[in-house]
């Protein structure tokens, strides 16, 4: 009865020993340890390390694998576009390989279906285990024994559940695709962290993330160690670190990384005996498969030291690591497991047999098969009939990077919600932005912070919130480039914004003002929607305080193109010309689809933004009025997204892209051939080098990258996107340009044939190759004029749009593409759907 | 289940019920692997030993250990083997051997208290000399002439004149002293006040070090902890005479008790002292950023200086340190940044004043190493060995320092028999490997012996924002309901409460349920302001006016539990309380010790929380007390 309490209680992170007469246990230790035929400190890479001693048996799936897409979690589901091409592969086992006998038993074989993600019960005998029967769509949880007896089905549905994981509370943590979301940047689902009963009931989420969560696994101190990629207005290739949560997902927090960017670091799990853990470190933005190099990382030295991530392999070609011990380690490697030592000593251990091998198998996620103790175990922290959870921030000025903020200088937190993606078609962010954010944000309101840096917020249970600390201006000083997240019932805190990693409570005391009262509630903002659409919102604002100036035309005001910027709305291929000036001239700041997080106060978005200072009353009068500012600082501090809806994406672009590749372009058009030529021979000579060099068609990029444009690159000012005008295509710049003043053009390009400084390269409209540039653009208008963007009438999303919302359960399984929708209330719908509901209710 | 040595959950507890006595082939590899030599041959019946003090002679062949439960001093050979047996009077707190080795001073703690003096040839006492309030941590002068004794409860340190049989000296020091070192010449006494002696509720609470010039008999300089120091139990003297070192507990208690983790409420502190300059250099953590190392209790330096050793009573551990190299770090870092200089985004010592919050701030400067006993409250250094007595496992282990690497070396000191309920309960009490990720034992709030910290606490049970003064669990399962506000139950409520809430782990109802006998057990000690163990004429006045009508006292402080069990407005809110808040009575029992006073620990002293000014004469009627009737009212609680 001792024991079983004991078994409880300890399993600490470090070897808990016995003393009085537990000395039987070290007896035990002693025994195993002289048992070994070679105690000498051998090497793993000799045929029975003393590490793996009491291992008999491993088991390992054997399974085909996407070959056709290297990013790790491009393993389950269907393509946007084409729900017919699956992202898996038939045909996988579930095998038993004895190490003395070097036997393989075949646990389940499955010609058609799909394997993954064994793992040992903690009683030794089961097996949990995803599984896709052939001929069904989807991964769900199953478990069988270890001798092959019992397979048993433990969740179903229309969603993969996937990487499942025992748990000490006698739980299964999963991740699933029940999420119902897509990767911001790629055409294949989202699968966040789930937790259900050891029988497969009562599931529920416990992460909100908008990416990937990957490969939960139990720590000794009882906590959950998993992946999570997250991109909130910065890079989306760069931040895919070790997050740490409670079983019940509660207490969310950075394990190791998240600061520093690179690297996948996945399928950790920790070393037995030690508090460290070993981990996959899939390269750059990661491999298929997980695939990378075996790393051992020491908290010790806190989340953000990168020296704590010490190489266990030689080569980055490795899968699902486990740990017998600090120096020895099993690996899957192509079709084999190799062991490693902590020096990088390798060997082959198991290889499957040569018929799997020939049908392009390979091998996974192998585990020991043993009784192991279960971690120990945090209480459950939520209440899961409560709709809220709560933060507690004890001092917003303690935080790294605050330098010059004075002490009452924040006087509110913005909240803002990090919104998921319904549908998602490519790998960059077109058209919600261009090299900026690729999520929209929804504007969830404001709460207070004390003069004394403390706030004290109620917020809703399970969504991603981002918190922006606002001066008395209403303008952001600091800003989470992460996302929060509270549980249901959760009292959760932060010290500041945001404190070192290793840093304790500070050492002064205060008395937190915000704690002697009730938790804020998020108080809406009045007069501004709630998700920013630029066109609809923001345009007007340009039109009444910019576009005299900045506009097409000349008016009493001035103009045209004063300071070369135009404001208008026109459309261009993929922009309006104001949404491509404003971004392209720098006038708002934002995070950037750039590596790069905790900027120094005030660095970024509104405070620096000089769009709010042109309209303060101090540039040729232009005063925006309160509603009008409120509307442009919103923009800005909800990342400055060009569309207020997903429905957007992959649609009303002429050059847009799938799958990285320019979709829906003009270049076999007969009007861009024929201008294509008239920008070689009149525009050539000028337009020659690459700093000023001309698109030769609606969709040329000329090289510049769609997903990460340098915005020092000079070609961005003769880019596609502002040079022709799709909604009055006289006025493209194409056209004006060149076209002399008196034929109602801006006779900016002189005529290289003539003497220096006289004569347009356009003397007249009538210009044949004026008249061919003015054909492309026309057409262009008419194509779009045809598919129609997000903010033109008779707009009508994707038909993959419309076939994801009702698989979602919010369109009516009625509704048929092209069908007349408002597409802001279906995702407003959308968004709701995915809010956590209290038990009860 | 043990295929795996590190994984499977060894057991470290003792058992509660016969264990397995080690056979022959328990000598067999013990011998062949580990150092292991039980002190009997024979199974005897279960008597706790509990070890709270170890000195080694200077040839490094004899050691003493305290045990105090059975109170007895066990004289062992330098192979672990039992030579003597020495019988005490009362439980031994402390040792201290005499220069020339001939002596050992044995401070035998209770409410009179007694030294005694064993000479080490014969192992016979020789002298008894009378002491204070639970005395403890004896120290000879270098001339062997003077004894020092701490009279914790007197909150005095007394020179004992041990050649002329002078009336002993008394120093007064702040509260509580509970450990002391001297320099090598002898000049400067360092006493650790256990706790702080002060008001909770000012803003910065924290215990101090009594530095005491042995020449003058006085206190020359008082050197504070930093805000939230306290529970301070070990102090030690470089071998050079210009660092000291004090092992203590470092409360955060100024944020709301959210979580555990990164040290959000108690961390283990190590402060380093300057001896020369008579100050503060700083207060490193010995806690990593994901496991506390919780509860340090004893400190010593090797020989040559380079090592400094702390035990972890909380944790089973000893944390090894690079003393020189942790020196260097601190002095390398700057006061403020330099100009231009941005602090660093990787480590959180930027400037001196960080340190104190730095988890990592020993990454690479210390080792630590899992002990195989429990409760290692006794700590002595030879050579290149730390000798280390598990108060609770009843054995003494040796720790490699040269090599870091570790082969604890468990001396079994008693049968390890059957542990009874109570005993087992004072251990979980202070077993911080109970606590999530080992940050806290029970004991990180109420010490090592149930009573108070001295310090307020926002827990989440009653609200955020209304931080409340710990209290002592003396009586409190007698004295329900629970905590301040009484928002538990009883006790037993409240305990399994503080495994959930405070040390954020689940555990099987046993584990509480003998915490639970272990506090049952808990009597109020008797009081130092009785005389003779009586009242003092003063209290006998005191008590009249306490159960006078008129006063009221007695009308909630009902003897003879001294609470009427009920709540009360009795004016004691101070606006972070929320309207209409009502506070359980507290019992009076043993507040002689509790302070400060008053749910929010506003009350410095019994006589503030009685006659304060701001009192409104509603916590009693005390406003028409002469000063007379009130200094005997407070002597009269005092003396409870």
């Amino acid at each position: 009865m001792h024991a079983t309490i004991v078994k409880r209680i300890a399993g600490g992170a470090r070897a808990v020993r016995a003393c009085g007469p537990g000395f039987v246990f070290i007896l035990g230790v002693v025994a195993s340890a002289g048992a070994a035929p070679a105690p000498a400190p051998a090497s793993v890479v000799s045929a029975d390390p003393p590490a793996m001693a009491g291992v008999d048996e491993i088991i390992f799936a054997a399974r085909k694998v996407n070959e056709t897409d290297g990013h790790w979690y491009a393993n389950i589901g269907y393509y946007a576009h084409d729900p017919a091409r699956k992202a898996w592969r038939e045909g996988a086992k579930l095998y038993r390989w004895h190490r003395r006998t070097g036997t393989f038993t075949t646990l389940l074989a499955d010609a058609r279906g799909g394997i993954r993600d064994p793992q040992v019960h903690y009683d030794g005998k089961r097996i949990l285990f995803s599984y896709r029967p052939g001929g069904t769509e989807q991964y769900h949880l199953y478990e069988i024994g270890v001798d092959g007896s019992g397979l048993k089905q433990l969740t179903s549905g229309a969603y993969d559940d996937f990487e499942p994981t025992y748990l000490p509370d006698g739980g299964i943590a999963f991740v699933s695709t029940r999420c119902q979301r897509w990767v911001n940047c790629w055409l294949t689902q989202v699968a966040v962290l789930y937790r259900c009963d050891g029988d497969g009931r009562n599931l529920r989420p416990l992460s909100s993330n908008n990416e990937q969560d990957n490969t939960p696994w139990p720590m000794p101190d009882g906590r959950l160690l998993y992946t999570r990629w997250e991109y909130v207005d910065r890079s989306q290739v760069d931040y895919h670190h070790l997050w740490a949560a409670n079983l019940d997902g509660t207490a969310q927090t950075n394990w190791y990384g998240n600061l520093h960017p690179k690297i996948v670091m996945i399928d950790a799990k920790p070393i037995p005996g030690t508090d460290k853990i070993v981990a996959v470190f899939s390269p750059g933005h990661g491999q298929r498969e997980h695939a990378g190099q075996i790393v051992v990382v020491d908290p010790n030295a806190g989340p953000d030291e990168p020296s704590s991530a010490k190489p266990v392999s030689k080569g980055n070609q490795f899968r699902d690591p486990w740990a017998f011990s600090a120096d020895c380690f099993m690996a899957a490697l192509n079709a084999s497991v190799v062991v490693l030592d902590a020096q990088g000593g390798q060997r082959e251990w198991v290889k499957l047999p040569e018929a799997d091998v020939k049908a392009g198998m390979l091998l996974h996620e192998p585990r020991p098969v043993r009784a192991r103790a279960r971690e120990r175990l945090i209480p459950d922290r939520t209440k899961l009939t409560e709709p809220v959870g709560r933060l507690a921030l004890a001092d917003i000025y303690n935080g790294r990077n605050l330098a010059g903020v004075a002490r009452g200088e924040i006087k509110k937190l913005l909240v803002l919600e990090s919104l998921p993606m319904p549908i998602h078609y490519t790998g960059g962010m077109d058209p919600i932005s261009y090299g900026g954010t690729f999520t929209l944000e929804r504007i969830v309101g404001t709460v207070p912070v004390e003069a004394d840096g403390s706030a004290f917020i109620e917020l809703p249970a399970l969504r991603s919130f981002i918190l922006v600390a606002l001066d008395k201006d209403d303008l952001a000083v600091k800003r989470m480039q992460s996302f929060l997240t509270v549980q249901p019932g959760e009292t959760t805190s932060c010290l500041g914004c945001h404190e070192q990693r290793t840093k304790t409570p500070g050492m002064a005391s205060y008395r937190a003002l915000a704690m002697g009262r009730p938790a804020s509630h998020v108080e809406p903002v009045a007069g501004v929607p709630e998700v920013i659409d630029f066109p609809r919102d923001v345009q007007p604002v340009l039109d009444a305080l910019c576009v005299n100036c900045h506009g097409y035309e000349k008016t009493e005001a001035g103009g045209p193109r004063a300071g070369r910027l135009i404001l208008t709305g026109d459309r261009g291929p993929m922009f309006s010309h104001s949404y491509y000036m404003l971004t392209i001239a720098r006038l708002f700041s934002d995070g950037r689809n750039q590596p790069k997080s905790n900027y120094g106060p005030r660095e970024r978005w509104s405070a620096a933004s000089r769009l709010l200072r042109l309209v303060d009353g101090s540039h040729y009068g232009a005063k925006a009025t309160p509603a009008q500012r409120q509307v442009l600082r919103l923009w800005i501090d909800t990342g400055a997204a060009y569309p207020g809806t997903y429905a957007a994406l992959g649609t009303g672009m002429i050059g847009g892209y799938a799958e990285n590749q320019p979709v829906d372009t003009d270049q076999d058009w007969p009007e861009a051939k024929r201008a294509a030529e008239v920008v070689q021979r009149r525009c050539g000579s000028c337009h020659g080098s690459v700093g000023r060099v001309l698109p030769r068609s609606l969709a040329d990029e000329r090289g510049v990258s769609f997903w990460r444009p340098d915005p020092d690159d000079p070609r961005l000012n003769t880019s596609r996107h502002i040079v022709f005008n799709l909604s009055r295509p006289e006025k493209s710049l194409l056209l004006l340009a060149p076209l002399a003043t008196p034929a109602g053009g801006w006779g900016l390009c002189r005529n290289p044939e003539q003497a220096a400084g006289r004569g347009a390269v356009f003397a007249g409209t009538e210009d044949p190759d004026y008249q061919a540039l003015l054909a492309l653009s026309t057409a262009g208008a008419k194509r779009m004029a045809a598919m129609k963007r997000f903010d033109m009438a008779g707009f009508r999303p994707r038909a993959d749009w419309v076939r994801e919302m009702k698989r979602y359960g919010v369109l009516p399984a009625t509704t048929q593409p092209g069908d007349p929708l408002d597409v802001y209330a279906v995702e407003q719908k959308y968004w709701r759907s995915l809010w956590y509901r209290p038990v009860g209710q | 289940m043990t295929d795996c040595p590190s994984v499977a959950p060894l057991r470290r507890t003792p058992p509660r019920r016969a264990g397995v006595r080690p056979s022959a082939s328990w000598w067999w590899i013990g011998s062949l692997v580990f150092l292991m030599v039980p002190l009997r041959a024979a199974p005897v019946p279960a008597v706790p030993l509990a070890p709270s003090a170890i000195v080694v002679s200077a040839d490094g062949k004899s050691f003493y250990v305290a045990l105090s439960a059975a109170k007895a001093v066990a004289v062992l050979g330098e192979y672990g083997e039992t030579r003597a047996r020495i019988a005490l009077p009362g439980p031994p707190s402390g040792l201290a051997l005499s220069p020339d080795g001939a002596q050992l001073a044995v401070t035998c703690a209770a409410p009179v208290s007694v030294v005694c003096l064993v000479d080490t040839a014969t192992a016979k006492i020789i002298t008894r000399l009378p002491a204070g309030h639970t005395a403890n941590s004896p120290l000879f002068s270098p001339d062997g002439a003077t004894l020092y004794v701490c009279n914790r409860f007197n909150h005095e340190v007394l020179a004992l004149d041990l050649q002329t049989g002078r009336a002993p000296a008394r120093i007064p020091v702040e509260r509580e002293p509970v450990a002391a070192a001297r320099t090598p010449d002898g000049k400067w006494l360092l006493v650790a006040n256990h706790l702080p002696a002060m008001a909770a509720d000012t803003g910065s609470t924290a215990a101090v070090i009594s530095v005491i010039d042995t020449a003058a008999r006085r206190v020359a300089q008082t050197l504070s902890l930093p805000n939230g120091g306290n529970l301070v139990l070990g102090v030690a003297v470089s071998p050079d005479g210009r660092h000291a070192a004090v092992a203590h507990n470092l409360a955060r208690y100024y944020v709301p008790t959210t979580q555990v983790e990164r040290g959000w409420m108690n961390t283990a502190g190590l402060t380093l002292i300057d001896l020369t300059a008579q100050q503060v250099i700083n207060t490193v953590l010995l806690d990593s950023p994901e496991s506390g190392a919780a509860n340090p209790w004893a400190v010593a330096w090797s020989a040559d200086g380079r090592t400094l050793v702390v035990t972890h009573a909380g944790t089973h551990e000893l944390s090894i340190i690079d003393f020189p190299a942790l020196a260097a770090k601190l002095e390398n870092l700057p006061v403020t940044l330099p100009a231009g200089k941005t602090p660093s985004y990787t480590q959180t010592s930027n400037v001196r004043g960080d340190v104190p919050t730095d988890l990592a701030f020993l990454t690479g400067l210390r080792q630590r190493v899992t002990l195989h006993g429990n409760g290692p409250r006794a700590l002595a250094v030879t050579g290149t060995k730390a000798w280390v007595a598990g108060y609770f496992s009843d054995t003494v282990e040796a720790v490699d320092l040269s090599t870091r690497t570790v082969r604890p070396t468990p001396v079994a000191l008693g049968s390890g028999g059957v542990m009874s309920e109570v005993r087992r309960g004072e251990m979980l009490f202070n077993d911080a490997t109970l606590c999530f990720q080992h940050w806290q034992s029970c004991a990180s709030c109420h010490s090592y012996d149930a009573r108070v910290d001295g310090l307020n606490w926002d827990l989440l049970n009653d609200g955020l924002g209304s931080p409340k003064n710990a209290k002592s669990l003396v009586w409190s399962h007698r004295t329900p309901p629970a905590m301040s506000t009484g928002v538990r139950t009883d006790a037993a409520v409240a305990v399994r409460a503080g495994f959930r809430h405070a040390l954020f782990t689940v555990v099987p109802d046993e584990i509480p349920a003998a915490v639970d006998a272990y506090l049952m057990s808990l009597t109020p000690q008797p009081s130092p302001f009785l005389e003779d163990g009586k009242l003092s004429a003063a209290a006998r006045r005191g008590q009249r006016v306490f159960q006078d009508p008129r006063s009221g006292c007695a009308i909630c402080h009902v003897p003879p539990l001294f609470t009427d069990l009920q709540s009360h407005d009795v004016g004691t809110s101070n606006g972070h309380d929320g309207p209409g808040v009502k506070f359980d009575t507290p019992t009076l029992a043993e507040v002689w010790r509790t302070a400060p006073y008053l749910h929010d620990g506003s009350a410095r002293t019994v006589r503030e929380a009685i006659a304060g000014p701001d009192r409104f004469d509603q916590h009693g009627k005390t406003a028409e007390l002469t000063d007379r009737q009130v200094d005997d009212l407070v002597a009269y609680v005092l003396s409870l």
